[in-house]
């Protein structure tokens, strides 16, 4: 007790308060200045009297050394008020502690000016989510606040404050008035919260490279090996490695910079090493080899690799020089510390680059040999292995077996796990197979019907101006068949309009002519170059013979996709003949597709219908390789109507495959009754401007998009969709004769 | 017309080829026995030069025909002019080699269209003759004469493909880029700089050869990496050299040029 003698005792009542103070006083009083100090002691002494027992006030004493000697003078005192003013003194209470313990992931990720800005984010989250019924402020406590502070060092870690902001704005904007999904997206466990931090992440997402990384390989090992990224966020794989298995490399999804390291040649610098080791690594027995003899075996062998692969592409030094960290020699103190990884380390330095200072005799020793044996041409893993044992036992030093380990920097962030270099004789967990449980068994397999997996789409938020990730599931589907006969019935029975038909189509088949000059035969002559010719002749040069025009029928080269809405409006009974606009639908796609084969452009069907954004089926009534025969009639003759109308995904899946065809002209007719609406939304004008947004994605590919609607109201929404790329057509009964003509005259 | 000296087709300077393999003695066999050759490889793989070589080993005339889609059968065989007095006939190119003996050697036939290329069958078969139809003349072929055609399979397409029974007068040779250590010694000789750079070069193009199919339509040629060789011996930077040479040609694709950057990169360091 002497020792606390001299430092002022604490004013506060609790026991559990003066033991923690008498636990921590000393680091306050090393870290903090003398104004920091009496912060501390105002401050525990504050926390104590404010009706929260004594938890606040010991959450306080134990990380406010830290904090207030990062932050500086005020800083604390700026804290306590924060806490008392705007957590305490509101519902929500709960979160003080929480707030204070905080800090010290807060100190970790943050500038040491910076303390504004993160209690500027916390008051502004309160203000949002603390929400109050009939006027009485304040009521509630913010459903989400624990939550997010349980994320704090992911949140951090992870994003910017402006990231920060955009994915706290999201999950406002739509689980402001949802208690229960609120707390659920800030506790980032639903999908939506997910993929709307990842997109905030910073750093550069390995589908942005994919490409450059592929064709890297592809141009210097002519490899071929697939990519399966992880998330190392979320899966909690920080410390989780790449590594090369079955032909599939497991990497990082994003990579941040790193030590004047692009992200893309990080990329590529894992690349490399990867290769490395499948051209030049054989596996070797791991039984009875111990988990550190292990260690500096693998530590020779990537040297080994590399310096196989530096044979033939020197230039891969440059890429894995930077991102391999340099400690200084004397910095881990092996009496108090394992200086295993700061061995290692070295090691790998020194091994790599010839240009270290490093002095240590045992080292350079196995540097040397090292090199010597590279110089032989013929090294294999199993030297690795030797030089590996070798120096362990060199170097063992009795601290190796400490707990406290020198971890900082010695970790070479591109080196994969080295799995392919070890035989596993004997079954044990040495792997981290944290995909196993990814792997279903073979019977679950059997279980389970053949489904193709969602698309996922993005849709537009008008009043926000941003989309919303990944928010619609679109779901592909062959459409189901009955009775082909049915649209042969049919055809006949418009056989006068069939007959009318033709006609236009015969008009419409000799398709512009094009001109071909320079030829020696032709049905007429090229003026210009007979001209040419005559002179020439005069010159006494020889004219050029070819001095006709032949003309050739150019081909139409068209694409279109007829996308129908298949949604439960359809079944309304219209006309004096009592069909519904479904059965007029019916009619009027076949006499097109009739047409359309006719003229022999590519061309499919697709219908499309939703039940809230989890489930928007996309119907395969005709493909593009699909001919008009009797299974694609049974499919039409099938055609049910149900559920709603989500345009805007239907219009973007479709347009997926449409730019996949290779023609000149690409279009997408809209077939549909009524305006976008879908179950889940009340504001009309959403799926409207969501469906304007993808009509406008869609002509971004080149695609025209051009809509025709059944509905007599179509004039009050249909220009904020298409634009000015529609019909109305406001006789539904005339449809079939409509349609096909209308395509004609689009298409001439 | 009977002072035409077919002499000035021949090549004077030898021209520097490396054999790959037994193509010269093939060639050599084929030409003592009157075949008419076809030979297939990609761009700038040494085709040209290989004939070349060939009329200048044989001491005989060449005469090197590109063909284009415009060349018609008359421009092959000759046509009638006007002139002073009437008209006049001119030998092509065909007909020329076909009179007085020489290799004639039809560059990217395919280029050419279908209905020309028929004109060369009755040359090409045991008949070795010409009709010239609007003259009235049959020409039989001098003893020396020989017929060549060269065209680059990757250019294939439906519509630019050499008729069955055009193949089928043709005995064949295959060309290829030729192995790394053949073409470095080919960098070396033609461009100047030391087998280091060369053997650097000739991996680079193996680098973009191996792209082929992924947004690169044919490798980087020979004849481009003796273009490098040449930059980086008359004191152009390396890499420079190499994006000037190898990579801006071949390719418009930005993510091929970083990758071909990266490549560059990792094979000179």
């Amino acid at each position: 007790m002497s020792e606390v003698s001299q430092y002022k005792p604490l004013n506060c009542a609790f026991n559990t308060i003066q033991r923690v103070f008498i636990e921590n006083i000393e680091q306050a009083a090393k870290r903090l200045s003398e104004q920091g100090l009496i912060e501390y002691y105002k401050g525990a002494e504050f926390l104590a009297k404010i009706g929260q027992g004594d938890t606040l006030s010991i959450v306080f004493l134990k990380n406010m050394p830290w904090v207030g000697e990062f932050y500086g003078d005020g800083s604390i005192q700026k804290i306590v008020n924060f806490a008392y003013q705007k957590i305490s003194m509101t519902p929500n209470k709960d979160a003080v502690k929480p707030f204070l313990n905080s800090f010290i992931d807060v100190i970790e990720h943050t500038n040491n000016d910076q303390l504004d800005e993160y209690l500027n984010l916390i008051e502004y989250h309160l203000n949002k989510t603390t929400f109050s019924i009939h006027g009485i402020h304040d009521t509630h406590a913010s459903p989400s606040l624990l939550a997010m502070f349980a994320n704090m060092h992911l949140l951090l870690e992870q994003l910017e404050f402006e990231g920060i902001y955009k994915w706290i704005n999201y999950g406002l904007r739509y689980f402001q008035d949802h208690p229960k999904r609120q707390e659920e997206y800030f506790s980032l466990l639903s999908a939506d919260s997910k993929a709307v931090f990842q997109r905030q992440r910073k750093g550069l997402l390995f589908i942005d490279v994919e490409r450059k990384i592929n064709l890297f390989q592809r141009a210097l090992w002519k490899t071929e090996f697939m990519y399966a990224p992880y998330s190392p966020d979320f899966e909690k794989l920080e410390h989780f490695r790449p590594y090369l298995e079955d032909n599939i490399i497991r990497l990082p999804d994003i990579y941040e910079l790193f030590n004047g390291v692009n992200a893309c040649n990080r990329y590529m610098a894992l690349m490399a090493h990867l290769i490395a080791h499948h051209q030049f690594t054989t596996k070797i027995v791991a039984d009875n080899v111990s988990p550190q003899q292990r260690f500096f075996t693998e530590i020779f062998e990537d040297a080994r690799v590399e310096y196989l692969a530096m044979q033939e592409y020197p230039g891969l030094k440059n890429l894995w020089l930077n991102l391999i960290p340099i400690v200084d020699e004397f910095d881990c103190d092996d009496k108090h510390q394992s200086c295993l990884r700061h061995r290692a380390i070295m090691l790998t330095y020194a091994l790599f680059d010839d240009n270290h200072d490093y002095k240590n005799k045992t080292l350079l020793e196995y540097v040397e040999k090292f090199k010597t044996l590279m110089k032989t041409g013929k090294t294999s893993t199993s030297d690795s292995l030797n030089l590996g044992l070798k120096y362990l036992i060199k170097t063992r030093s009795a601290s190796d077996a400490l707990a406290n380990m020198y971890f900082e920097n010695t970790e070479v962030t591109y080196r994969d796990d080295n799995r392919s270099m070890w035989l596993f004789i004997e079954k044990f967990d040495e792997e981290d197979n944290i995909f196993e449980h990814q792997k279903k068994s073979e019977e679950e397999e059997k279980d389970k019907v053949e489904v193709i997996p969602p698309y996922y789409y993005d849709e537009w938020d008008y009043s926000y101006e941003a989309y919303k990730p990944d928010w619609v599931a679109v779901y592909e589907r062959l459409h189901s068949h009955s009775d082909a006969s049915k649209i042969d019935r049919i055809l006949d029975k418009h056989s006068a309009l069939v007959k009318q038909l033709k006609k236009i189509l015969d008009l419409l088949k000799p398709q512009n002519k094009k001109r071909l000059r320079y030829q020696e035969e032709g049905s007429e002559l090229d003026l210009d170059i007979a001209l040419r010719s005559v002179i020439d002749i005069k010159n006494g040069s020889q004219p050029d013979t070819r001095i006709n025009v032949d003309f050739e029928h150019d081909s139409r080269s068209v694409s279109v996709l007829l996308l129908l809405d298949l949604s439960e409006s359809l079944n309304k009974v219209v006309g004096k003949f009592g069909q519904t606009i479904l059965e007029l639908s019916q009619e009027a796609v076949s006499l097109l597709a009739w047409a359309v084969e006719q003229l022999g452009d590519n061309f499919s069907i697709s219908g499309f219908n939703s039940n809230t954004r989890q489930k928007v089926m996309y119907y395969h009534i005709k493909g593009y390789g699909e001919h008009w025969d009797d299974t694609v009639k049974a499919r039409l003759a099938d055609l049910r109507a149900e559920f709603s109308t989500r345009m805007g995904a239907a219009i973007r899946h479709g347009a997926h495959y449409l730019d996949l065809q290779q023609s000149d002209k690409k279009l997408m007719l809209v077939l549909t009754d009524g305006e976008p609406s879908d179950i889940d939304i009340y504001d009309p004008k959403t799926l409207i401007q969501d469906a304007h947004k993808a009509v406008q994605e869609v002509q971004q590919k080149g695609i025209y998009p051009y809509c025709i609607s059944l509905d007599k109201k179509a004039d009050e929404y249909i220009v904020d969709i298409f634009g000015s790329h529609y019909s109305v057509i406001d006789r539904i009964e005339s449809l079939p004769q409509e349609l096909p003509k209308l395509f004609l005259s689009l298409t001439k | 017309m009977s002072n035409f000296d077919i002499n000035q087709f021949k090549i004077e300077l030898e021209p520097f080829y490396k054999a790959q393999s037994t193509e010269v003695e093939l060639y050599t066999a084929a030409y003592n026995l009157g075949l008419p050759v076809m030979i297939k490889g990609p761009t700038g793989c040494g085709k040209s030069r290989f004939i070349e070589y060939m009329a200048y080993k044989l001491d005989k005339p060449i005469i090197t025909v590109s063909c284009n889609e415009d060349i018609t059968a008359s421009d092959l065989i000759g046509r009638f002019l006007l002139d002073t007095n009437g008209t006049r006939w001119v030998d092509g190119p065909l007909t020329l080699a076909a009179r007085y003996g020489a290799i004639c050697y039809l560059d990217e036939i395919v280029e050419a269209r279908q209905d020309t290329m028929v004109v060369i069958h009755s040359l090409t078969d045991h008949r070795r003759e010409l009709m010239l139809d609007k003259k009235g003349e049959l020409v039989k072929a001098h003893s020396d004469f020989q017929l060549v055609i060269s065209y680059n399979p990757a250019y294939q397409s439906l519509m630019k493909d050499l008729k069955q029974s055009t193949k089928q007068r043709f005995t064949g040779m295959d060309f290829d880029y030729v192995s790394a250590e053949l073409e470095t010694s080919i960098v070396v000789k033609e461009s100047g700089v030391d087998s280091d750079i060369a053997t650097k070069l000739v991996k680079l193009a193996q680098a973009t050869r191996n792209l082929v199919g992924h947004g690169i339509d044919e490798g980087a040629s020979t004849r481009l990496l003796n273009y490098a060789g040449k930059l980086i011996a008359s004191g152009v930077a390396v890499k420079d050299a190499c994006n000037m040479a190898l990579v801006c040609p071949i390719t418009d694709d930005v993510e091929i040029r970083t990758t071909m950057k990266s490549a560059i990169d990792a094979i000179f360091d």
